[in-house]
């Protein structure tokens, strides 16, 4: 008997029972559909986070203040570390801002210009220049404030004055202040790829933050350190001079748990949704005892005609193959499909949650978490995951017909041709 | 070609176990099957005709004894060698037809012929051609279960003659048919027999019996009569 024929054979047995057949081939897809779908949302989510970690260079390491102001004295302390390449002082103050009718919560950074692409990265301008290193509140501003949701036409231009409202220094004394600061550029998009958020915040010089804010002490600190492996020491010898007064952030150790965090969770999930194989492995057991026991006569004909029991025995597994193939091919179809579709159902479901009222500003530490929170991300599909799970949908069905068709191979011809 | 008779039982025993009581199908049947002759199985019900034939054509095994098919004892053949020879040198038909109802009427004949592994165009020529001498073209795309029974039937023996057998198997297989199909597939047989195959019918049908060449009866297991005609 030929390869082909056996294909045949055990495609025309599944032909003739297609509800059965498409309810075992669905079983299937369900599995391969929701391993595919599950996995390839956290590896996005999990690509997205890390990417904005890694976005601000593999080697820096960020001081954030908790209860101990970082003064000029602080800055050269940790820029003499050993492993440390440079200190960036840094002024941020969360305010709002209001353009026209419509309120808008913002981070103002104090940064010295040259030191801009450190946290940056390229700097790309849409309009405008970048401000000159004074004591003069000039600003670059993130696009989403320029453009206010229009798309086309920017809402402020260079050279254009802003109203500025802070709640007041860090601290006790919360006076309101509020003050102008003149545009002078216009970030282009950098969307939720950066720790730091330039779409939604206003850049000034260092030396306005001090004066505006009233302000000798920075907020946090970006180091930059010699290499990556230099990043562990540097944590060390802060935690040892700062102790819990300051947080230290490394982005690429946090990436890494991350990545992880993200890979369990993948795992996890994959797991779950492999799970369901199962139950499509034991429906496609119990599924095909009963066919070979309503074939039984005919399994006795085709003996009685000279096919062996290695035929048998193939046609069956075979039919428990094709299942697997087809279900794991439109699963893979199908997981595709929902995995590009869900990211757009969980924005739905959290859309209220991202979209906070522009007046409460209780946000004061610097989060860097909640600051991405956004949710927008590709799902990542794995191929090795895709061709895993395949494979299992494949194993899956084979195995389970096995049991079925060693019954049939190795039924008697002549009570076969007596069954009723 | 071989000498001698192409199926020969020597003390063919076949005993069942129906709980722990042995029950005796065959009780030491010995006899020749000559080549080219049409030998009809006669006997009550339960006198163990099915199980002589089953026998003969290598689906059974006796439980003592041997049947040697052209001198070859079959005991020494594997499963898979009986299977071979039944898919080459017999053909089986049998009184409910046994078509495989999800194919069409050519793809049962081509199934012998696909066990033996020949290849899609040439064993759909060969079945058409044998189809065509017992059935109009018209049912050969057909289901089984459009056709009459005596077109099944007919089927069914187009299907024991894919492989050019030597001996054809026919367990009652008139015993669903009216009166005037039973003619013709006991005709049809007288054909066989002609074109140089040996035939071995069970039937209950006395009428049909005048086909044939030799008449075996069975009583209780054993053969107590052998007429030659
Ligand atoms: N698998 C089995 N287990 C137990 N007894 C069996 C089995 N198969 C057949 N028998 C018995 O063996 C005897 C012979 O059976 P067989 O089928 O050969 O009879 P038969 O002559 O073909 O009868 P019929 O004309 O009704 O077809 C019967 O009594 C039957 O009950
Ligand atoms: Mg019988």
């Amino acid at each position: 008997m030929r390869l082909y024929d056996i294909f045949l054979l055990a495609f025309r047995a599944l032909w003739t029972h297609k509800i059965r057949t498409a309810l075992l081939i669905l079983s299937v897809t369900v599995g391969v559909a929701a391993i595919i779908a599950l996995t390839s949302q956290t590896e996005g989510i999990g690509r997205n986070i890390i990417s904005i970690f890694k976005s601000l260079g593999p080697d820096t390491v960020i001081v954030n203040v908790m209860s101990k102001r970082l003064t000029d004295l602080d800055i050269s302390i940790i820029a003499s570390l050993d492993g440390v390449r440079k200190a960036i002082p840094i002024i941020r103050e969360v305010a709002a801002i209001t353009l026209g009718d419509t309120q808008l919560n913002t981070v103002v950074y104090g940064i010295a210009s040259y030191e801009l692409n450190e946290i940056l990265g390229d700097i790309k301008l849409i309009d405008g220049t970048i401000y000159q290193d004074t004591a003069v509140p000039l600003a670059i501003i993130g696009s989403q404030i320029a453009f206010q949701n229009t798309t086309s036409q920017p809402i402020v231009l260079p050279g254009q004055a802003i109203m500025v409202y802070t709640r007041g220094s860090f601290g006790a004394q919360a006076q309101s202040i509020s003050l102008v600061i003149v545009v002078a550029g216009i970030l282009d998009r950098y969307g939720a790829a950066n720790l730091i958020s330039p779409d939604t915040s206003i850049f000034i010089p260092l030396q306005a933050a001090q004066q505006i804010f009233n302000k000798m002490w920075y907020d946090m600190v970006v180091i930059k350190t010699n290499n990556v492996s230099s990043i562990d020491i540097v944590e060390e010898s802060l935690r040892s001079i700062y102790g819990g007064a300051v947080n230290i952030i490394s982005p690429t150790q946090i990436a890494q748990t991350m990545q992880n965090m993200i890979t369990q969770t993948s795992l996890l999930l994959g797991g779950i949704a492999a799970i369901s194989l199962i139950a499509a492995a034991l429906g496609i057991f119990n599924m095909m005892l009963v066919t070979v026991t309503e074939r039984t006569r005919e399994i006795g004909t085709m003996k009685a005609l000279g096919f062996k029991n290695k035929h048998i025995l193939a046609q069956i597994i075979i039919e428990g193959l094709l299942i697997g193939v087809f279900g794991g091919i439109v699963g893979i179809v199908l997981g595709i499909a929902t995995s590009y579709m869900l990211p757009g159902l969980i924005a739905r479901g959290t859309a209220i949650s991202t979209a906070t009222p522009a007046r409460s500003q209780q946000v004061r530490t610097f989060n860097p978490m909640t600051l991405t929170a956004s949710i927008s991300y590709e799902p990542y599909i794995n191929p090795v995951i895709v061709f895993i799970s395949l494979v299992l949908a494949i194993l899956v069905s084979v195995i389970s017909s096995l049991y079925p068709a060693w019954r049939a191979a190795k039924m008697d011809p002549v009570k076969a041709l007596r069954y009723e | 070609m071989a000498e001698g008779p192409i199926v020969k039982l020597s003390d063919v025993w076949k005993v069942y176990l129906v709980g722990k009581v042995e029950y005796p199908a065959l009780k030491g049947v010995s006899m020749e099957v000559e080549r080219g002759e049409f030998l009809c199985i006669t006997g009550a019900s339960g006198s163990g005709k099915s199980t002589l034939l089953n026998v003969m054509g290598a689906l059974d095994r006796p439980t003592k004894g041997e049947v040697f098919f052209e001198n070859i004892p079959l005991s020494r053949l594997s499963s898979d060698k009986l299977a071979e020879l039944r898919n080459r040198r017999i053909g089986f038909v049998f009184q409910t037809f046994n078509l495989l109802n999800h194919l069409t009427v050519v793809e049962n004949v081509e199934l012998p012929m696909i066990a033996l592994g020949i290849p899609p165009k040439k064993r759909r020529e060969r079945a058409i051609e044998i189809l065509s001498k017992f059935l109009s073209h018209t049912v050969i795309y057909k289901r089984p279960l459009e056709l009459s029974g005596g077109e099944q039937q007919r089927v069914a023996i187009a299907r024991a003659l894919a492989n050019d057998p030597d001996v054809i198997l026919a367990d009652e297989p008139t015993g669903n048919l009216d009166s005037y199909n039973a003619h013709l597939i006991a005709k049809i047989f007288k054909e066989l027999r002609d074109e140089g195959k040996t035939i071995v019918m069970v039937t209950h049908n006395i009428e049909l019996t005048d086909y044939a060449d030799r008449i075996a009866k069975l009583r209780d297991g054993q053969i107590v009569e052998i007429i030659k005609r």
